[in-house]
């Protein structure tokens, strides 16, 4: 067993383990002197990180990158929430990013989808109990008179969660990516081995891993 | 048999003389009785102090040979190896405590014991493991402690793959710990009864390796396998794996009907690959061809659930976005 919780002590004070799991990390650490020093270090480490100013990258810089989407940006663009710099920026974007290019359709598309919802008017018998619980000993006002305009809203954000919801659900999710801590794993397999003997079956454990073929 | 450098001709001519002053004369085979020199082994580094030395040596994917030395101390039940080598030493404690007992050897090896060579001038009983008639393994085990003092691993083809051996030991003598316990305090890998999906762990795979535990590791789930003499780890991870983030080297392979990447080292075999959204790395100290072939037997994982597929796609909106 190699002795101590590793990438659980993370987890831990990020408060994302379970009651045992949790447990069991706070007992080792308060009788491991190197776990509960490396918990200072993560301590202090997310301390620094917290005292950081938040940064902007320099325009331009990230566009061309294909590590960065656009995310809400696209909504924006479509909002016409965007200034003209930004605008030109995206734009190179999409044209270099078939990802990003296709959501850009896919959000134009539900945009148009909610604006073609017919317009709905709400029964006024449908709203009436809600003043008249409201103001059980005055009189009830007189009937609310909705605004159409309200209701297609209402309508029109219903329909863009539901799109919204099943734009992600219904096709595969994008790839989240992986990192596999090979060598890590090797290890953790070595030393989790019951037998055949632990000396021949663990001395392999103790040499440096290397990965060629 | 492509024979390891390290191992010619001055040693292999002491072993055969040795071999040929004890007498190569099979042990009549009582009921259980070869495969429980084996079983013996299996404890008594556990039980048992000493310091000592121990090579490992073995053939990497391209048919390059490696050694490396490391000094060893066992106190009962814990074992202290590679002071000096090039990473920090390994403190061992009794790994993770299984489940369920590991498969009897016999059930997939014929497993034969022989009066055995010197070992440092300590009797063996050498103990042989067919596989389907052809040798698999094989180990010398010190009769007076039951210590295992060399271990022999072959591939299909007859040619060695890994040798572990004791080159000096001193100050052997029983503890008299019978088990590795945990000190207290220290860390408990935390065990897990049912493998959370997407993930899915068979009671067995292919070679005849039976689930022995299931563990959380971090972001990862392992599951143990054992066939009483070798075992197996299947880690399983949510995310497909970024080749750019796979160590280097490696051979290309195909696994099914995905692309897996395959590494060599000290002790054995991993094979890593993708699979609807998660990356499963097989962990396996058999020889290449039985690792390969178990890794194949592994089932792909079960389709995310709406659910888990919304929380991965906004895990990967945020990722996207920071």
């Amino acid at each position: 067993m190699s002795g101590h919780p590793g990438d659980l002590l993370s987890a831990w004070l990020d408060g994302e383990l379970v009651p045992a799991e949790a447990a069991a990390v706070a007992s080792h650490v308060e009788v491991c002197a190197a776990c509960a020093a490396e918990r200072d270090e993560v301590d202090a480490g997310r301390a620094a990180v917290r005292r950081l100013p938040s940064l902007e990258p320099p325009p331009g810089v990230l566009w061309a990158s294909p590590a960065v989407h656009l995310g809400d940006l696209l909504s924006a663009c479509l909002d016409s929430e965007v200034d003209e710099d930004l605008l030109s920026g995206i734009e190179a974007h999409l044209a270099a990013c078939p990802a990003c290019a296709a959501e850009h359709d896919e959000v134009a598309w539900a945009r148009a989808a909610v604006r073609r919802l017919p317009e709905v008017e709400a029964p006024a018998e449908a709203l009436r109990p809600i003043w008249v619980g409201s103001a059980p000993s005055s009189r009830p006002p007189p009937p609310a008179r909705v605004r159409p305009r309200q209701l297609v809203a209402a309508a029109a954000a219903a329909a863009a969660a539901a799109a919204g919801v099943l734009s992600l659900v219904g096709r595969p999710a994008p790839a989240d990516p992986s990192r596999p801590s090979v060598a890590s794993f090797v290890s953790q397999h070595s030393t989790s081995s019951p037998g055949p003997d632990a000396v021949s079956g663990l001395a392999p454990a103790a040499l440096p891993v290397s990965f060629s073929r | 048999m492509r024979a390891l450098r390290p191992l010619a001709r001055s040693r292999l001519a002491t072993v055969t003389l040795a071999t040929l002053m004890v007498g190569l004369v099979t042990t009549p085979c009582r009921a259980g009785g070869d495969a429980e020199v084996l079983r013996r082994a299996q404890a008594a580094s556990s039980r048992m102090a000493f310091v000592g030395t121990v090579v490992v040596r073995w053939v990497d994917g391209d048919g390059r040979q490696h050694e490396e030395s490391m000094p060893v101390k066992g106190k009962g039940a814990e074992l202290e190896l590679g002071v000096g080598v090039k990473q920090p030493a390994l403190t061992w404690s009794g790994g993770v405590g299984t489940t369920r007992t590991a498969p009897d050897p016999t059930v997939k090896y014929q497993v034969r014991a022989q009066p055995g060579p010197l070992v440092l001038g300590r009797p063996t009983t050498r103990v042989l493991l067919d596989l389907d008639g052809r040798l698999t393994e094989e180990a010398a085990v010190d009769d007076g402690s039951g210590l295992l003092l060399r271990r022999q691993v072959y591939d299909s083809r007859g040619d060695t793959v890994r040798v572990v051996e004791f080159t000096s030991l001193e100050n052997l003598r029983p503890t008299g710990a019978t088990a590795a316990h945990p000190r207290k305090g220290s860390w408990t890998v935390p065990s897990l009864d049912e493998v959370p999906r997407p993930f899915r762990a068979p009671d067995q795979l292919a070679g005849g390796y039976a689930r022995l535990g299931a563990y959380r590791r971090g972001p990862a789930v392992q599951v143990l396998y054992g066939d009483g003499v070798r075992t197996l780890s299947v880690f399983s991870q949510l995310g497909e794996a970024d080749p750019s983030d796979l160590p280097a080297g490696g051979e290309r392979l195909v696994l099914g009907a995905t692309q897996a990447r395959r590494w060599t080292w000290a002790g054995g075999q991993v094979v890593t690959w993708s699979q609807r959204g998660t990356t499963i790395t097989v962990v396996g100290d058999g020889p290449p061809a039985e690792v390969l072939a178990a890794a194949r037997s592994v089932p792909e994982p079960s389709r995310l659930g709406v659910l888990a597929r919304l929380r991965q796609a906004s895990r990967s909106i945020v990722r996207r976005l920071v």
